[in-house]
């Protein structure tokens, strides 16, 4: 499915390389967090995912200290509510929009769970993300987080409030659920990613069993 | 201006003064362009199949490394500079 962007990858690993190396070299972290933000910004709107894709080329590697290292940078991103974040339309919203706004051209910056589970459950302009392609996503990205203990903490709090607010137009129902359940999850110590994930999509078991011979559906 | 580090290697963004660009090198500018080459071959429909896109195929777990990258030339640069040179590979 992907070997039409296959091209594409050697470049996108140098690049994750190059931004790590970058990254390695900087001893401040406020220009480490300016140097993330330049580069997503360089990348443009319709570009964000490139980033997401750089921050699981970083999950999918064996190099810890590089992981270390962006778990620790997006937890100061965290702690200063200021994650790197990218556009995506919202679904509905309407007080104070102009006239000839549709919800299309109303974009909302979201962090890269957010993003991901925007783009899973809602109507944007983009073509909606497959639910193994956006567990898989999730699950890598709750890996490399889960190395910095305040990133979670913060992260999966952002989360629960997101999804317990009422932020116009941002979140459909659908959305709000798959957050809450993986904000619950994510909190529980000793959780795996493989756990949050299944959590938020599915929701955990019923606490009455389902008595023999019931099909329950998902609705 | 930038101060100018000569040591081979060193770089260090935090040394750097601020030094405005010109309206045209901007976002949007030159620097810029790296990113939107990279856009434009990403259509949106291409989102699904960039997440999936395995960059790691064939590799052994010991070439799953990602430090080590060649730092900037000159050693010190400015923060535009060292964004071009990241995402120069997807240009």
């Amino acid at each position: 499915m992907s070997a039409q962007l296959q091209p594409l990858a050697a470049p996108l690993l140098e690049t994750a390389r190059r931004l790590i190396g970058a990254l390695q070299q900087e001893p401040s972290v406020e220009m480490r967090l300016a140097l993330a933000k330049r580069v997503v910004r360089q990348l443009g709107d319709e570009a964000y995912p490139v980033f997401l894709k750089i921050l699981l080329i970083v999950a999918e590697s064996e190099d810890s200290a590089a992981k270390q290292l962006v778990a620790d940078l997006l937890a100061a991103a965290a702690r200063r509510m200021d994650l790197p974040s990218g556009p995506l339309s919202a679904w509905g919203g309407s007080s104070g929009e102009g006239a000839g706004m549709n919800a299309h051209t109303r974009r909302r910056l979201l962090g890269p769970i957010e993003y991901l589970t925007v783009w899973h459950c809602q109507q944007t302009q983009r073509p909606m993300l497959e639910e193994a392609l956006y567990a898989d996503a999730v699950r890598k990205l709750l890996a490399l987080f889960d190395l910095n203990p305040e990133l979670r903490e913060l992260y999966a709090g952002k989360l629960g409030s997101d999804a317990g607010g009422e932020l116009e137009g941002t979140y459909t129902r659908d959305t709000r659920d798959i957050l809450s359940r993986m904000a619950q999850r994510w909190r529980k110590p000793q959780s795996t990613p493989d756990e949050v994930v299944r959590a938020a999509l599915r929701g955990d078991a019923p606490d009455t069993p389902v008595p023999p011979g019931w099909i329950v559906h998902r609705l | 201006m930038p101060s100018i580090d000569s040591t081979p290697g060193a770089m260090s963004l935090s040394e750097l003064q601020p030094r405005p660009l010109a309206p045209s090198l901007e976002a949007g500018g030159l620097h810029a362009l790296a990113g939107q080459a990279l856009a434009q071959r990403l259509p949106a429909s291409h989102g699904n199949q960039l997440l999936g896109l395995d960059v790691w195929a064939g590799s052994s777990a010991a070439e799953r490394l990602l430090g080590g990258a060649p730092a900037l030339p000159g050693g010190g640069a400015h923060l535009d500079q060292v964004v071009s040179h990241i995402l120069a590979p997807l240009g």
